[in-house]
């Protein structure tokens, strides 16, 4: 059985892999510009032509995915044979639309990778057995609120957002991190006061209500969590904490009411927010017209549109769109980028992967062991869900445009290397609910 | 030529793309298949035994069974072991999701049935009161797991054993 697994996901890695190849061959061929333009100086004075650099990184890129899963069967470890092949398929598109939109930027983007890689393997080897980290949950919250406070006093501002830390060499965004702890937190959490969450042990106006011990700390971590992130100013984060957390909280409790609560605490915080920060202010005018705004801060969100619209149903082709013309398309507005050259067809791909991870991570979910793990990998699945919906809607103005990363494909350091560590600690839940270690 | 072969590659680019997404989706679906046999066939699974050996016919009877597919009245005769949770090896299995994988156990020995929680994070109630350690089982005991409430029966041997 394991070797079965292993097999199936080694197969699904060999269509990556001649899909990678084929992306940076039709690069080569499309652009030979970019050879003369950017040159990569080694040590020793020796200088690399820039599409050697592309090679190696894409060679290693995949040798890398190779590597893990011979591992994988070497230790036994019985994890879903799917997500991980998805996961390569979207990093490796994510790689070429790097080469292709910011080259100067893949080294870096690779280097990441491989720490992600390098956390891949850690957790998978380390944290076999998750059930030790319900026990932790209120260090979570601990390290959580410290790591969204710490950007507020040391960080930096970037497009509008006070979430880096920076720390020499490298830039780290905390709240990328926060994301797994909360939802750490919360299945632990709920796993132990589902129960009483689900029945409650009052009853206000014939709708029975849990205690306030019981969803007190709820409410509590989630107004930090919101406060500290409107200080930061990071919105798209604290959209994606809001609905992780409705999302665990019906998963465990299969109560609407909870939801509806939500709903309507959102739609108060939303108007709140309209009225009283500037930023959120401009981002719904944008979103509501963007043509008004058309030579300032509505640039971004047009081009974005006239590159989806020009893609058609075939796109232009790899490398022969214009997505530079959209500020920061390396990072929140890749798939603008992605749409305009692969088409409809080319974006659907994309959500199709996307909706396969997400599947196989609710699959995974049904079939936990134990509460904890199963509301574990819910709220990883709807967190990694909620990011890609929550870019995708801003990037095609169905939303109005809040600046996270998609998932794997985004140019983004610390958002690559936690999006690694959710995809191991989901592993882990399915090696657990394919037999664990024993055989 | 140049041209046409670019192009060539670039649709190439488009349809591995898809491929890729074609064989994921036959081996998801092939992987839920054999899912759905491995449930019709469970006997392929060594620890699932829906017989219960042993014991002295006392029964455990469905009183009420919450969103659970048991029926009120149902009845389950135990034996020398008989686990109770959601795993499929269980010889009592619960669908719903308040029971634990391995949630609870009654044993028969020295003549008696004990009731044992195995750590399940929702508790078994016996009388109400959750269960700690191994508990003796007496007739018309009431055990709760989640909205799930049986009725322990044992009667008809009790005058046996006396005997």
């Amino acid at each position: 059985m394991t070797a079965n697994l292993r097999k199936e996901e080694r197969s699904l890695l060999y269509y990556i892999s001649a899909y990678l190849a084929v992306g940076v061959i039709t690069l080569y061929l499309g652009e030979p510009e970019l050879n003369r333009v950017y040159q990569l100086s080694l040590g020793g004075g020796i200088k690399l032509p820039f599409w050697w650099f592309v090679i190696i990184l894409s060679i290693g890129t995949m040798l890398g995915f190779w590597l893990i899963s011979v591992y994988w069967r070497l230790a036994g470890f019985r994890c879903d044979p799917f997500l991980m092949p998805i996961t390569a398929g979207l990093t490796a598109l994510g790689l070429i639309f790097l080469f292709r939109l910011r080259p100067q930027y893949a080294e870096r983007q690779f280097a990441w990778l491989l720490i992600g890689l390098l956390a891949l393997v850690l957790i998978t080897t380390l944290m076999r057995e998750l059930d030790w980290l319900a026990d932790y949950k209120y260090i979570y919250v601990a390290a959580g609120a410290l790591l969204l406070v710490l950007p507020i006093f040391f960080g930096q501002e970037q497009y509008g957002a006070r979430s880096w830390l920076n720390l020499g060499i490298l830039q780290i965004q905390p709240s990328e991190f926060v994301k797994i702890l909360l939802v750490l937190f919360l299945a632990s959490f709920l796993a132990e006061n589902r129960r009483v969450l689900a029945t409650g042990s009052d009853q206000i106006l014939g709708i029975s209500i849990p205690g306030i011990r019981e969803y007190g700390p709820l409410v509590v971590m989630w107004g930090i969590s919101l406060l500290i992130l409107v200080f930061q100013k990071d919105l798209g984060t604290a959209l994606i904490y809001f609905c992780t957390f409705l999302a665990m909280v019906y998963a465990a409790t299969a109560r609407m009411l909870y939801v509806l609560i939500g709903l309507v605490l959102f739609f108060l915080g939303g108007t709140a927010a309209y009225h009283i920060f500037d930023h959120v202010r401009s981002r719904v005018d944008i979103w509501l017209n963007p043509w008004p705004f058309l030579e300032g801060k509505g640039y971004q969100i047009i081009q974005s549109l006239f590159a989806l619209g020009s893609g058609g149903i075939f796109g232009s082709g790899l490398g022969q769109g214009m997505p530079n013309l959209i500020p920061a398309v390396h990072t929140d507005f890749i798939f603008s980028a992605i749409v305009e050259e692969l088409g409809l067809l080319g974006g659907c791909a994309i959500l199709v992967l996307y909706m396969c991870f997400i599947f196989r991570g609710l699959m995974i979910a049904l079939a936990a062991r134990n509460d904890f793990a199963a509301l574990t990998a819910t709220g990883l699945t709807a967190l990694m869900g909620l990011q890609t919906f929550i870019i995708i809607a801003g990037v095609i103005k169905l939303l109005p445009m809040t600046g996270v990363t998609l998932p794997f494909i985004s140019y983004g350091g610390s958002s690559l290397v936690a999006n690694f560590v959710l995809l191991g600690m989901l592993l882990n839940i399915s090696h657990e609910v394919n037999g664990g270690n024993e055989t | 030529m140049l041209s046409i072969g670019i192009t060539i590659l670039r649709s190439l680019f488009l349809i591995l793309l898809y491929l890729f997404i074609f064989r994921l989706t036959v081996s998801m679906i092939d992987q839920l298949r054999q899912s759905a046999r491995e449930n019709e066939h469970p006997k392929d699974d060594p620890v699932l035994k829906p017989v219960f050996p042993g014991g002295d016919g006392a029964v455990l009877q469905v009183i009420t069974s919450g969103d659970e597919e048991m029926i009120p009245g149902e009845t389950y005769l135990l034996g020398d072991v008989t686990r109770l949770g959601r795993g499929r090896g269980n010889h009592i299995v619960f669908s719903g999701n308040y029971a634990s994988q391995d949630h609870a156990r009654i044993l028969y020995k020295q003549g008696q049935y004990w009731l044992e929680d195995l750590g399940s994070l929702n508790n078994t109630y016996l009388n109400e009161m959750p269960v700690t350690k191994q508990t003796v089982l007496a007739n018309g005991d009431r055990i709760r797991i989640g909205e799930v409430i049986f009725r322990f029966v044992r009667w008809a041997y009790e005058m046996e054993s006396n005997n």
